[in-house]
């Protein structure tokens, strides 16, 4: 009967998820709705990458189907994702279909104007694997290698400020001092969506938007003190090379004394009415930029979860581009998670984004309305359909999109 | 469908509503699928703005020099380096956008005698090249090379639209850009694009 169940739920699903649509999302959620920081299920302390034995054994557990049922409990046996004592490995790895690149038109051989939209596409989009190396309590040597599958290169990065290797060194001796991270990785800069899409960080004016992009990664030092449950302090200092190639100004990265910083300071309220009336509140603001001003990013956020029901949440930035600001963003987010069971989980969001450049009396204007699932049909799999209307000053186009991401 | 001079409230309403509907109904319907270009408030009329006359002095080459711009070459967007959106064309190295027809194009002083006209959309993924509107990332023309360099992933086309460098994170990648024929008096700073 179960078993029934099961398949009407995933039959169901597909079709929905076969007529849904394009690129696809993630949130904060989980952090969000459990109410635990992000170290509890990664070893990132801002999120993301490697899961930690408790990250690892929850997604063991997410699933549609279990491992028994699809004959699969091999896959199940191990308790942990360590493969000896003191070091763990991980990956992801992402295929997605979508429609890219933007709509136009032209002018055929009858002098017709014609209106060309992308193909759709299968593009092999993330194939990256994590280690992390304990060689002691309080040290964590994390590494992770982004390879290009789409490019059959090695290392090929589609956005500028990319990179494909990144490694850093945790010193996490105690809850009562601060962490401190070094090396290459990303700066814990506003609230941390896996989806690069999202127009938080996206400069209006440019027709691909993504100003910080997926993988973005700087050499330097960030110490993360959290004294207290509710509270989080982030404070960092790096050498913004390719915060100079994703901004697309040389300038950031040319003077000797060249260096970006990041402040950021997070309010974990807790409300608490009861048996399963359980709320999550995350509070925040961050600012990054580098010492001269050529680009800084200021973001607020806020949101709210509830246990095993969703969340929401609201992300403001603003953006400033040229050291006397030829060009400012203004871009806010609305996200909202329902979740229906561990493993099939609602998202829809709302995003705008404006750019106003200096003596330009018209602000540039982009739009996005997304809507899509996380369905876990067995765990360490994702399905995320996605329906996805994108709107500029020149053209609007919906789409449908769907990823299939593998993780372990 | 007009929209540059429209209230962009109404348009977030419009895009808003179009989104609630879409996320209501679409799951059953594939043609949720769309596209709508907007016009541009100073577009120019499609294409072939011909005379009817002197087919001599229309079609020519790619970096024509010298013709009579006198006369109207059949098809063609005349130009002149007056025009302060072009005067950039007057050093060599330079580029400027413009209005070819209903296309955008980009003009490229790629010598004292020669300007090259390419097409201002890059055929890699479609995204704008060209000093165009806003975009903040136009692409360099490299006066060693004689070729245009896309900014987005670095696709590299000489002046006869070959590509000559495929994007690093694309190597399969493998189409030309079109180029539009130019015909240009250096003297007079005075030209057509033609199609
Ligand atoms: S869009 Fe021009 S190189 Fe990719």
């Amino acid at each position: 009967m179960r078993s029934m169940r099961v398949l009407f739920a995933i039959s169901t699903l597909l079709l929905v998820g076969l007529a849904w649509l394009p690129e696809a999302t993630s949130l904060p959620r989980m952090s969000a709705t459990s109410g635990a920081p992000c170290t509890t299920c990664h070893f990132n302390s801002d999120g993301g990458g490697l899961r930690s034995e408790i990250g690892w054994g929850t997604a063991q557990l997410t699933g549609a189907i279990d491992h028994e049922q699809t004959g699969l409990s091999v896959l199940s046996d191990r308790s942990t994702n360590r493969v000896l004592d003191w070091m763990a490995v991980g990956g992801d790895a992402r295929i997605q279909m979508a429609r890219l690149g933007i709509p136009r038109e032209t002018v055929d051989d009858d002098g017709e104007t014609v209106t060309i939209t992308p193909d759709r596409e299968i593009i092999p989009m993330q194939l990256q694997p994590y280690i992390a190396i304990m060689p002691h309590d309080d040290l964590t040597l994390h590494g992770s290698y982004a390879a290009g599958p789409s490019s059959g290169e090695w290392c090929s990065t589609v956005y500028a400020g990319q990179t494909c290797a990144q490694g850093h060194l945790t010193w996490d001796p105690s809850p009562r001092v601060p962490t401190f991270r070094a090396g290459l990785f990303r700066p814990s800069i506003g609230m941390r969506h896996d989806d690069h899409t999202m127009l938080t960080h996206a400069d209006a004016s440019r027709p691909r938007p993504t100003v910080i992009p997926p993988n973005y990664a700087e050499v330097g030092v960030e110490a993360s003190y959290q004294p207290r449950h509710w509270l989080r302090l982030d404070a960092g200092a790096f050498q913004p090379d390719r915060l100079a190639d994703a901004v697309g100004n040389p300038e950031i990265s040319e003077a000797t004394t060249a260096a970006a910083y990041l402040a950021r300071a997070s309010y974990f309220p807790r409300f608490d009415f009861g048996p399963d009336k359980t709320f999550y509140g995350w509070v925040g603001a961050s600012v990054y930029g580098d010492v001269d001003n050529h680009f800084r990013a200021d973001q607020t956020f806020v949101g709210m979860g509830w246990l095993d029901r969703g969340s929401v949440m609201f992300e403001l930035a603003h953006l400033s581009f040229g050291s006397d600001t030829e060009r400012r963003a203004l871009n806010a987010a609305g996200i909202l998670s329902v979740e229906f069971t561990d493993w099939l989980v609602a998202e829809g969001r709302l995003e705008q984004a404006t750019t106003r450049i200096r003596d330009v009396d018209d602000s540039i204007q982009r739009r996005a309305a997304v809507a899509g699932l996380q369905f876990y049909p067995v765990p360490y799999l994702k399905l995320r359909p996605e329906y996805r209307i994108t709107d500029t000053d020149d053209w609007t186009m919906a789409q449908y999109a769907v990823q299939l991401h593998l993780f372990y | 469908m007009s929209s540059t001079d429209e209230d962009p409230q109404l348009l977030s309403r419009r895009a808003a509503l179009k989104a609630l509907a879409a996320v209501s109904v679409c799951p059953l319907v594939a043609s949720c699928e769309f596209v709508e270009i907007k016009d541009d408030d100073d577009e120019a009329s499609t294409t072939n703005q011909s005379s009817g006359n002197d087919q001599d002095a229309g079609h020519g080459t790619n970096g024509d020099t010298g013709g009579d711009t006198d006369t109207v070459p059949v098809d063609g967007t005349p130009f002149s380096l007056d025009d302060p959106e072009l005067e950039a064309l007057s050093e060599v190295g330079n580029q400027a956008c413009f209005d070819h027809g209903s296309q955008e194009v980009i003009l490229v002083r790629a010598s004292d005698d020669e300007i090259v006209a390419f097409e201002q959309v890059c055929p890699h993924q479609g995204l704008p090249m060209g000093a165009c509107g806003n975009n903040t990332q136009p692409a360099k023309w490299d006066q060693d090379k004689e070729a245009i360099v896309c900014q987005w992933h670095g696709s590299t086309f000489n002046r006869d639209g070959d590509l000559i460098e495929a994007p690093p994170t694309d190597s399969s990648f493998d189409e030309p850009i079109r180029v539009f024929p130019v015909q240009f008096d250096p003297d007079t700073g005075e030209g057509y694009v033609l199609n």
